[in-house]
């Protein structure tokens, strides 16, 4: 019985070990595994593309481009009268800069710009490391060697000392960095691969760092290099805009309203925008849902709830001479459907006014709303949003520059009777320019009327020395909110960080 | 319309199938006059266990009071009529029944029901008694489950085990599971369930079984009880098993229950009265919010008295050698929330079958159910609370909207029109399939083999009309989904057992292979001419020509493989021992770390047998255990380990005058990705006192998981994507248990019968960093919304569930809120910021009565969470004038003198204690018998019946699971009372 017993068991064991299955291997199916990527230049291509992608993020509700401009006086989110865009106060601390490092727009907006630059380290080292070679390779390193540049001019712009590393290889916590490194270093890297990189435009490069994109960087760069690392660089800035003009391929378009077109593909004066496409990059551009009230719907044939909660702020639209074409990139008055006919709800015309009675309760259709980008008709919010390509760079913000550089240089003279120049103020019907509208005031208030809502006017401001002034629903704001604080997960995360100074 | 029709013609049907069964059963006569041939019955009868003798015993006839007691050496002597159906009784023990069809001599074996220490326990891969258990494991008998209907068994074991929480956070509806925590959170990853067992088959879905066929639920509690399921132990094993096969004579049993739920309350706001008056008086700058209506959206939004009910028919019987127990079960169950119901069939089988002259035994189960529902959209009762209840249901100038009223905002909509406007269906198929062979080499050597296949695939519909609130100008959205999974395990077992003199040994060794593959696809479109297709006709949408329509599909796999071990000894029935080995491997791990090896070990001492116990005749038992186990956890997500390239959505560029995709990686590669290691100690003594009259075990643990897996938010660069999921950081859970079973009263006709169970367990994070992973801190518990927050923080050295938040100290002369620490604009920092209180209660208790009185038996359960808080989200977004306009909380009209907005403070963080009334039930057993039908009882239960509490919000029970426990949900389903009645007929 015993024998029995032990030869069955031995002969079992033996059966089971040698016939068990002991294999674990993971079978992938809806993604692919790393070996089979990187096969063909279509893949390189693909993989690198997601540096240029995390530029559409830019646009959104909370994004780089919103938090700038609540900070600023052109733009705003008050509470509205039925409870909503109260949101425990976070776009009110934006307006009063009071920013709190847990705020969820400036927690996006540093993802917006540092998932770009880790993106950018990435492609560039798995670009470089690829045995595939295409002729194009070494430009579109140049390209995104460019772009990663750009980031980090947002986050030296928007924070000054941040995280700072060009090497996707080192583990480490990158080190804080402030404005004069971080300056440096740009600077160095976009002269080194400029000349790599296409000079003319052509379809082919719409949409891509082009030579004429980054002198147009450089340029900004030196304009502010007084405000970020106290040297005076307005030389080299109208240096940089003169390389632009010398390329010869840019002009203003007769037209203001051309550049912000629904196809605006065609336009001569934008230099580097984001191009977006309806379907293929929806939810990225909606500004209709974020600035207008439902009943503009009939007016532009949308769908779906408008969330009617950035306005244009009470005040700037009187920095418009009312004979300023530039002034209809904002709907106001009474508003009208699609026939032409008066749009009347319960019994009352729709008018938008643009001031705002009381900033903790705003009625539906107080504030002027943007349409500085021409909206399409039957856009849906997430199903076909605007195809309007966003402009970052353009024309007119090269001789604007080279004309503030000269201005700082006492030398605005040199400019004036520049065709080019005086055409930005004809084509929106007013006179050119003259030396007396060049007071710091006038300067500031044109470039504001040129670029409103473009994300210019923070940097513009801080410039001209006005960031710290009271404006609509804003006290007197110190030094400190110079620079927004950076958000609390960023801290947590990266422990070389020192926090700015609070934005008192 | 038509499902509303359906479902009462439903009901009306089973009422009266229902009084058809009572009619036959009551009032139909014998039919078959009763023999007058007598037969001579001779015997005796003794206890099952000890062999005893046993005098004093009653034998009746069944149905009559004539009857006889055994003599003093237990023996009896009876002349009866042929077909005589006798029934032998005695205190403290089971009753026991016999037909007598002949002459004969009997020995009648009567099974104690003290404390029954030869219970069966279910142990991992087999079983054991009570009396030789050396783990914790806590068995509960289908006689002891919570009365009342429930959406599956879990509900059953509510309050009944020490150291279980078991919690339904989504109130009523139909197709909501219950959170199960044992001893306290061990994990930081979302597999904190523990691993469920139905009959044999690991990671069975609960919803597949009819709670009227589970016989008993083991809970294996501890480590040294649970490693011998390796990596799925961690958070305990649940053992479900279900009524087997039976041989005798055939049974039928049918049991039915109809509920109907009463009262169902919402979150309190402001009638339309309440509200116009508040505008008037408080906030009169928001007038322009008043209209002229008056809706009670709660109650436009659900069914007064939403109607249950569930029918049980079992059938078994058989011989030795073939016997079967098939089940049909059907339940139909209304939510509270219209439009949504569930109603599912499950027909079951076991059959087992002796072959080769009894040497080999085979337990097939076949099961298979389907499943149709419609599922509830919990965002609408977040959206019945806030709207304004001034303004009209209906519009009908408004034909934009469909002829709803339409208010603006964003996230704002009507929830009628959000109920009218949507059909959801769903449907699932579940079919189980595995047999059981045992091939009996020797007496002392068992072989079997299991194998099992699971196949289950639902199919999900959605369609939104072009008046649905969220999705106007779409002209209709139609959402189909199918999915499939299925699972295949092998499992073989070598079973030997052999006595040699005073020592038993009970040993075993395994193989087993587990393979679950999932996929499942999607297609949706908008832009519907007409809502009459529904879902069905996809390809009708104008979306899909201008490319805006969408489709997707996935596919995952994953296999574990383990070989274990076990040896258990008893020497004298006075010292036991049980040592465990698993070595188990899973795919999911990095490739540096499948494997791993789970050991286990276990003594106990059975004090009451050694010498100087035998004269201490008050003590019935006590046995001492001490035990240690090693577990796993490999609840996660397939494929973390790898780095895998995904398409990044909705981000394609332009290049070379092209759109193209763009790639990215999915995760941050980590091949060094291992399980999570939980080691417990576990200490226990099982007592019996007075005969046995009180019972209970008292338990004293503690467990510390080390390696957690946890997702990190990192930096990129220098990783690729900003979130790194990889093994960190030691929690520790540590308490005690005590359950105690007293036989208060027991008289001939009177019995008493008490539970109490009482657990406490404290948790710490004991360790939450690394070398690389030095925070020791991180805020977790993101509220969201108008709150963009965190309120919780897990931090090293403090229990999980740790509120984080400025120190609340009341409301100023000006109607503001003042903090502790505030800055001069009234907001406090976040570094200044204090614990203010824990989720997780410092008590659980829980206490369950049942009386017996003639043939009436009243069951009742308490439960009681004593310290635990909860935050009050309605009261944080709502409890403010800044909302009105919208509806708010009642208790604002309480303190009207506050002005401020909601700020997120300790204000809104309140004591969560309760003590509940679960069940309360009273039942009959009729007496009259006819030989056709054996047991006869009607029940009546209500559940749910009353919550003393402090909380100001709807229900204090809040979800205690998860990394942020204790957070009330906006979107919520509301708990209601049922009251049912039940009847269970056998034949």
């Amino acid at each position: 019985m015993k024998n029995k017993n032990i030869y069955s068991i031995l002969f079992l064991a033996t059966v089971l070990t040698l016939g068990s299955c002991t294999k674990l291997n993971e079978t992938v199916y809806s993604d692919i595994p790393l070996d089979n990527f990187f096969h063909t230049e279509e893949d390189v291509l693909m993989n690198a593309g997601r540096s240029y992608a995390k530029l559409q993020k830019y646009t959104e509700e909370f994004s780089l481009w919103s938090l700038d401009e609540l900070a600023a006086d052109e733009m705003v989110a008050p509470a509205r009268d039925d409870g909503m865009v109260w949101d425990n106060g976070r776009w009110n601390d934006i307006q009063k800069h009071q920013v709190n490092p847990t705020n969820k727009i400036l927690t996006l907006a540093w993802a917006n710009v540092f998932e770009g630059i880790s993106g950018c380290n990435e492609v560039i080292y798995e670009t470089e490391q690829s045995p595939i070679t295409f002729p194009a390779k070494e430009q579109v390193v140049a390209e995104i060697k460019i772009l990663r540049a750009f980031y980090y001019y947002w986050a030296m712009d928007n924070w000054g000392n941040i995280p700072f590393t060009l090497d996707y290889t080192d583990k480490s916590l990158p080190l804080q960095k402030d404005r004069k490194f971080v300056f440096a270093a740009i600077e160095s890297e976009i002269l080194a691969n400029i000349d790599k990189l296409q000079a003319t435009p052509t379809t082919q490069y719409y949409g891509r760092v082009t030579q004429a994109m980054a002198y147009t960087l450089l340029a900004k760069m030196y304009l502010n290099g007084q405000e970020w690392i106290g040297a005076d660089e307005n030389q080299k800035a109208v240096d940089a805009c003169n390389k632009v003009i010398a390329l010869n391929s840019y002009h203003l378009e007769d037209n203001f309203f051309a550049n912000f077109l629904v196809h605006n593909e065609g336009s001569a004066e934008n230099i580097f925008v984001v191009p977006m496409q309806s379907v293929l990059t929806k939810d990225h551009f909606y500004w209709y849902t974020l600035t207008l009230n439902d009943a503009s719907r009939a007016t532009f044939n949308f769908k779906g709830g408008m969330w009617d909660e950035f306005i244009l702020e009470p005040g700037f639209l009187d920095k418009f001479a009312d004979n300023d074409l530039r002034k209809n990139s904002f709907l106001f008055g009474q508003q009208k459907d699609k026939n032409g006919n008066d749009i009347i709800i319960d019994g009352v015309p729709f008018i938008y006014t643009s001031t705002v009675a009381n900033y903790m309760a705003r009625k539906k259709w107080e504030g002027a709303r943007c349409c500085k980008y021409e909206y399409q008709d039957g856009l849906e919010y997430y199903v076909t949003d605007m195809e309007n390509d966003f402009v970052l760079f353009r024309y007119a913000d090269v001789l604007y520059t080279k004309l503030e550089a000269l201005w700082r240089l006492n030398r605005a003279g040199e400019m004036l009777n520049d065709p080019d120049l005086q055409k930005i103020r004809t084509r929106a019907g007013l006179a050119p320019l003259t030396i007396s509208d060049l007071t710091a005031t006038g300067f500031l208030d044109e470039l504001g009327r040129e670029f409103a809502w473009e994300g210019h006017r923070r940097q513009d401001m801080i410039r001209f020395g006005v960031w710290g002034n009271a404006w609509w629903n804003k006290p007197v704001s110190g030094p400190g909110a110079k620079l927004f604080p950076i958000p609390t997960t960023v801290m947590s995360a990266n422990t070389n960080l020192v926090q700015n100074p609070p934005m008192q | 319309m038509k499902q509303e029709f359906t479902c009462v013609f439903l009901k009306i049907k089973s009422i009266l199938f229902v009084f058809l069964i009572l009619f036959f059963v009551l009032f139909l006569p014998d039919l078959y006059a009763q023999s007058n041939a007598k037969v001579q019955i001779s015997g005796i009868i003794k206890d099952a266990s000890t062999n005893e003798s046993l005098p004093g015993v009653n034998i009746i006839t069944k149905g009559t009071s004539q009857g006889t007691v055994t003599d003093s050496e237990g023996k009896f002597n009876l002349a009866v009529s042929k077909g005589t159906r006798l029934v032998f009784s005695f205190i403290g023990y089971e009753p026991s029944e016999l037909v007598v069809s002949k002459n004969q001599t009997v020995q009648v074996y009567l099974k104690s029901t003290i404390a029954s220490l030869d219970e069966v326990v279910v142990i991992g891969y087999g079983s054991t008694t009570k009396k030789e258990v050396t783990g914790s494991i806590a068995t509960v008998k289908s006689k002891d489950f919570n009365k009342g209907v429930f959406n599956d068994p879990m509900g059953l074991l509510q309050g009944k085990v020490a150291g279980l929480t078991i919690v339904n956070p989504d109130g009523a509806d139909p197709m909501a599971g219950y959170t199960i925590i044992l001893r306290g959170t061990n994990t930081l990853t979302s597999g904190q369930g523990p691993l469920i067992i139905i009959d044999g088959v690991a990671g069975a879905d609960l919803r597949d079984i009819s709670p009227e066929e589970v016989e008993s639920i083991d809970v294996l509690k501890d480590g040294s009880a649970a490693a011998i399921y390796g990596t799925r132990g961690s958070n305990g094993v649940v053992i479900i098993t279900t009524k087997r096969a039976k041989s005798g004579h055939s049974q039928v049993e049918y049991s039915g229950k109809f509920s109907a739920q009463v009262d169902p309350r919402g979150v309190r706001n402001l009638t339309a009265d309440e509200f116009k008056s508040a505008i008037n008086t408080y906030a009169p700058d928001k007038v322009s919010n008043i209209y002229t209506g008056n809706v009670n959206w709660f109650k436009e939004i659900t069914r007064p008295n939403p109607f249950s009910q569930q029918h049980n028919l079992a059938i078994s019987g058989g011989n030795e050698s073939f016997s079967h127990r098939t089940t049909i079960f059907v339940n139909q169950a209304q939510g509270l929330l219209l439009n949504n119901q569930s109603g599912n069939v499950l027909v079951k089988t076991n059959i087992v079958q002796q072959a080769l002259d009894n040497l080999l035994t085979l337990d097939y189960n076949l099961s298979y159910g389907q499943r149709k529902y419609n599922p509830a959209n919990y965002d609408i009762f977040h959206q019945a609370f806030i709207r304004n209840p001034t303004s009209p249901v209906y519009d009908p100038s408004n034909t934009t909207y469909g002829g709803y009223t339409y208010l603006p905002g964003a996230d704002f909509y009507n929830p009628v029109a959000m109920i009218n406007e949507r059909t959801q269906e769903g449907k699932t198929n579940d079919a189980v399939g595995n047999v059981r062979a045992t091939l009996k080499l020797s007496p002392t050597l068992k072989w079997s083999n299991f194998l099992s296949y699971s196949l289950s695939d639902w199919e999900s519909n959605d369609y939104m009309t072009r008046y649905y609130p969220s999705q106007i100008g779409a002209s209709g959205v139609a959402n189909i989904e199918n999915g499939k999974q299925s699972d295949l395990l092998y499992e073989n077992i070598l079973n030997y057992s052999t006595n040699i003199g005073k020592h038993t040994i009970q040993a075993l060794g395994g193989y087993s292979y587990q393979k679950t593959v999932y996929n499942d696809s999607y297609m949706t479109n908008s832009g519907f001419d007409f809502d009459y297709y529904g879902v069905n006709n996809m390809g009708a949408g104008s979306a899909l020509a201008i490319g805006t329509a969408g489709m997707g599909s996935d596919k995952y796999q994953s296999q574990l493989i383990s070989f274990f071990g076990r040896v258990m000894y008893n020497f004298d029935e006075r010292f036991l021992a049980s040592v465990s080995i698993r070595r188990e491997g899973s795919s999911r791990f990095g490739k540096n770390n499948k494997w791993g090896w789970f050991p286990a070990a276990s003594i106990g001492w059975r004090i009451n047998r050694e010498e100087f116990m035998k004269n201490v005749n008050w003590v019935s038992d006590l046995k001492l255990r001490v035990g240690y186990g090693v577990t796993g956890n490999q609840d996660f997500a397939d494929y973390q380990s790898l780095v895998l390239m995904q398409r990044k959505l909705n981000s394609s560029i332009l290049y070379n005058g092209q759109w193209i995709n763009t790639y990215g990686p999915k995760t941050n590669p980590n091949p060094n990705l291992r399980w999570e290691k939980k080691q417990e100690f576990n200490t226990g003594l099982d007592f019996g006192i007075l005969k046995g009259r009180i019972t209970g075990a008292l338990d004293y643990y503690y467990r510390s998981s080390s390696d957690l897996l946890y997702t990190f938010t990192v930096s990129a660069p220098p990783y690729l994507t900003d979130q790194f999921f990889t093994n960190v950081g030691t929690i520790s859970n540590q308490g005690v248990e005590l359950t105690m079973n007293a036989i208060a009263v027991k008289k001939t006709q009177f019995t008493w019968n008490t539970t109490a169970t009482f657990s406490k367990n404290v948790n710490k994070l004991v360790k939450f960093s690394n070398a690389e992973f030095t925070n020791k801190s991180i805020d977790i518990g993101w509220l969201g919304g108008s709150f963009p927050l965190n309120c919780q923080k897990l931090s090293e050295g403090q229990p999980i569930g740790t509120f984080y938040g400025p120190v609340w100290l009341g409301v100023d002369a000006t109607g503001h809120d003042k903090f502790k620490n505030q800055n001069p604009v009234g907001q406090v920092s976040p570094d200044k910021w204090e614990p203010i209180g824990n989720a997780t209660p410092k008590f659980i208790v829980g206490w369950s009565n049942t009386f017996s009185y003639f043939n009436w038996d009243l069951n009742f359960s308490l439960r009681s969470q004593i310290g635990g808080k909860a935050l009050n989200m309605y009261r944080l977004y709502y409890e403010n004038w800044q909302s009105i306009g919208q509806n708010i909380v009642y208790t604002q009209l309480q303190h009207p003198e506050f002005i401020g907005n909601g700020q997120y403070s300790s204000k809104y963080v309140e004591d969560a204690s309760f003590l509940k009334l679960d069940n309360i039930s009273l039942g009959y057993n009729f007496k009259h018998f006819t030989k056709y039908v054996s047991k006869i009882r009607v029940s009546a239960t209500a559940q749910n019946v009353f919550c003393l509490t402090r909380y100001k919000g709807l229900d204090p029970e809040v979800n205690l699971g998860g990394l942020s426990p204790g957070i009330e949900n906006l979107s919520y389903y509301p708990r209601t009372t049922v009251i049912s009645f039940g009847v269970n007929v056998s034949f």
